[in-house]
């Protein structure tokens, strides 16, 4: 479990994040969404440790500020929303980074095998040869993905959840990846692992999100089931718009939903 | 295991890239020894050591070979590899395949460092002199390294992101900045001092001695061979430094490691040889090319390039105007400048200049 109380985050002497409580139960997708600048990817960032940050976090029980880099890393691991490269590596090259910071001394068979694995959950099988700097933003965004997959590729070791945190995991993706790669944390979750993930798709979040945490001009405006969350009510003042939940367009105009994928033949 | 099981990894040839590198760099050594103004030959000296005495070897060889050329090459070798390494660290650590010790005003330092010891150390650093005794000159490079390495680091490095432009800029005022109390050094010099500066300065490994090599080398050990640590941390930072940490790296730990090692490297290398350019930025690129930027293979091979092509051109520089000799530096500037140009022209896409 992942747990957070009275979180306040200051960049450049600005508080981003002001006295949130939070929580992220394992087995879960937990969404963080709101509007731009409501501080969503700062208390992300405040969660994995990579931001000072006032208040406490726990990971599993453990205070993560008691917690050494690389026992975090076995624990956790990261998606940022992109990754720019300053060498040419090969994909193999990048993913084998997830798997020397996760498995360690675990047996080298599977390490070896293992970016291969991870290539093809997210759809890029036969990549590891290609240079990173020549894919498309939303190849080089899985191949991060299998990278971060590597580095905690089993959901649950020692009885302990592992923890998979994205940040807008899907932004740069079509949607058919798209759903792909929400499918890949919606079955992270369902074998025990841990998911927060911050979104911006409100429909993938209403899809696949267990709980859903709304932020709102730096503070919690609410977190719970999604059921609760995904209402007019929150949506509409989190967003400032007069949002309708599950209303199709009053004139008949054209919509796509995820939801309708493979539904109707 | 099939060829596509392995596709995009370099691992194979990297091993094989740093056998073949050793290879070369045995080759260099072999020939450093060989050649040289007098005709001492190296077969008639190991045809005595292993005692088949149809080779006559006459004593003038003995002591050209062994105290002449044999400590010019050990110096060759050291300064070779720190040079490189110096430079396959730095460009980890700034995220840039242009950073060099040379280039951004690190080696400017650590001259200021060693100027400043030959002209300071008989009056106001006498005491810290009389402390270090043969050390003291290369420590004093360490400092200068050091003291503009932080700096650097500290002015082109905001939230994590290196910016390339700032980086270059500030390089070249703090090397200006350097240049400019070096100057004033030179200028307060007295005739004795004056003489001890401009044979430094010439940059060569003319002056290989023992001594000199007993001054030089521990730093230089000791940085090489801390720099097998580094290499998983220059590895996670090619991805950014908050991935970095994300990855299991302590960051602030390796960054300070990083840059006292490189500043070592520099400063013990710039202490014996004086400022000898661009083998930090030609000997890593051409091994990227070869092997990929994978570090755990890139400092190893980039140690014993460095090596080989010092003592290249080294042998160069001693036979092209025999019997007199050109400064090293100059050869090195006439081979690494276009090379550099070379690199940017050819990436100037790629970096965000």
């Amino acid at each position: 479990m992942i747990e957070a109380h009275s979180l306040t985050v200051a960049l450049g002497g600005r508080p981003i994040v002001r006295d949130v409580d939070f929580r992220a139960n394992p087995g879960e997708i937990t969404a963080i969404i709101g509007p731009n600048g409501s501080g969503k990817t700062t208390l992300l960032r405040a969660l994995t440790g990579e931001l000072p940050a006032t208040g406490v976090i726990t990971l599993n029980g453990r205070n993560l500020g008691d917690l050494k880099p690389w026992q975090l890393a076995a624990q956790r691991a990261v998606l940022p929303q992109s990754t720019s490269l300053s060498f040419p590596f090969t994909v193999r090259e990048i993913v084998r980074l997830g798997v020397s910071a996760g498995l360690m001394q675990a047996d080298r068979l599977l390490g070896e095998r293992l970016p291969e694995m991870a290539l093809e959950r997210v759809d890029l099988a036969g990549y590891a040869g290609r240079f990173y700097q020549e894919l498309s933003g939303g190849e080089q965004q899985r191949v991060q993905l299998a990278r971060v997959l590597c580095q905690v590729w089993k959901p649950v070791e020692d009885g302990e959840a592992k923890w998979l945190f994205l940040d807008e995991p899907v932004s740069s993706l079509d949607i058919r990846h798209q759903l792909d790669i929400m499918a890949l944390a919606r079955d992270y979750a369902a074998a025990g692992g841990g998911v927060v993930a911050v979104m911006h798709d409100l429909n993938l979040t209403a899809m696949h999100a267990d709980r859903v945490a709304v932020l709102h001009q730096s503070r919690m405006l609410v977190q719970g089931d999604v059921r609760s969350v995904i209402c007019d009510a929150v949506l509409g003042q989190a967003y400032g718009c007069d949002l309708r939940v599950s209303r199709p367009p009053a004139n008949g105009g054209l919509f796509v939903l995820p939801q309708s994928v493979g539904t109707v033949d | 295991m099939t060829l596509a099981v392995s596709a995009g990894d370099r691992r194979g040839r990297a091993r094989m890239a740093t056998g073949l590198v050793a290879v070369l760099l045995a080759c260099a050594i072999a020939f450093s020894l060989q050649t040289g103004a007098s005709d001492a030959s190296l077969m008639a000296l190991v045809g005595n050591w292993i005692g088949l005495s149809d080779f006559a070897l006459s004593r003038h060889d003995l002591v050209i070979v062994r105290d002449i050329r044999l400590p010019r090459m050990v110096m060759g070798v050291m300064v070779g590899a720190s040079l490189a390494v110096s430079g396959a660290v730095m460009q980890g650590l700034f995220r840039n395949p242009l950073a060099d010790p040379g280039i951004i005003g690190v080696s400017a330092g650590a001259s200021l460092g060693a100027v400043s010891i030959i002209v300071m150390g008989g009056g106001l650093m006498a005491p810290a002199v009389a402390l270090a005794g043969i050390y003291a000159l290369p420590l004093a490079a360490f400092c200068g390294a050091l003291a503009t390495t932080f700096l650097l680091y500290g002015v082109a490095t905001r939230g994590g992101r290196t910016s390339i432009a700032t980086m270059l800029l500030a390089g070249i005022a703090i090397a200006a900045l350097a240049f400019a109390f070096t100057g004033l050094m030179i200028f307060a010099a007295d005739d004795r001092q004056l003489r001890d500066l401009t044979f430094w300065s010439l940059g060569s490994l003319a002056g290989a001695s023992w001594t000199k090599i007993a001054s030089c080398g521990p730093i230089i050990v000791l940085a090489l061979a801390a720099s097998p640590l580094l290499a998983h941390g220059l590895n996670a930072m090619a991805l950014g430094e908050a991935t970095a940490a994300h990855l299991g790296v302590s960051v602030q730990r390796f960054k300070n490691l990083a840059i006292v090692a490189v500043a070592a490297a520099t400063g013990a290398a710039v202490a014996v040889s004086g400022g000898i350019g661009f083998i930090g930025i030609v000997v890593p690129h051409l091994l990227r090319l070869a092997i990929g930027p994978d570090h755990r293979y890139l400092l190893p091979a980039s140690a014993l390039l460095g090596a080989a092509m010092l003592l290249a051109t080294d042998a160069v520089a001693r036979t092209i105007v025999a019997p007199a000799e050109l400064p090293i530096g100059i050869v090195t500037a006439f081979f690494g400048a276009p090379f550099f140009l070379w690199i940017l022209l050819r990436r100037r896409g790629l970096l965000d200049l």
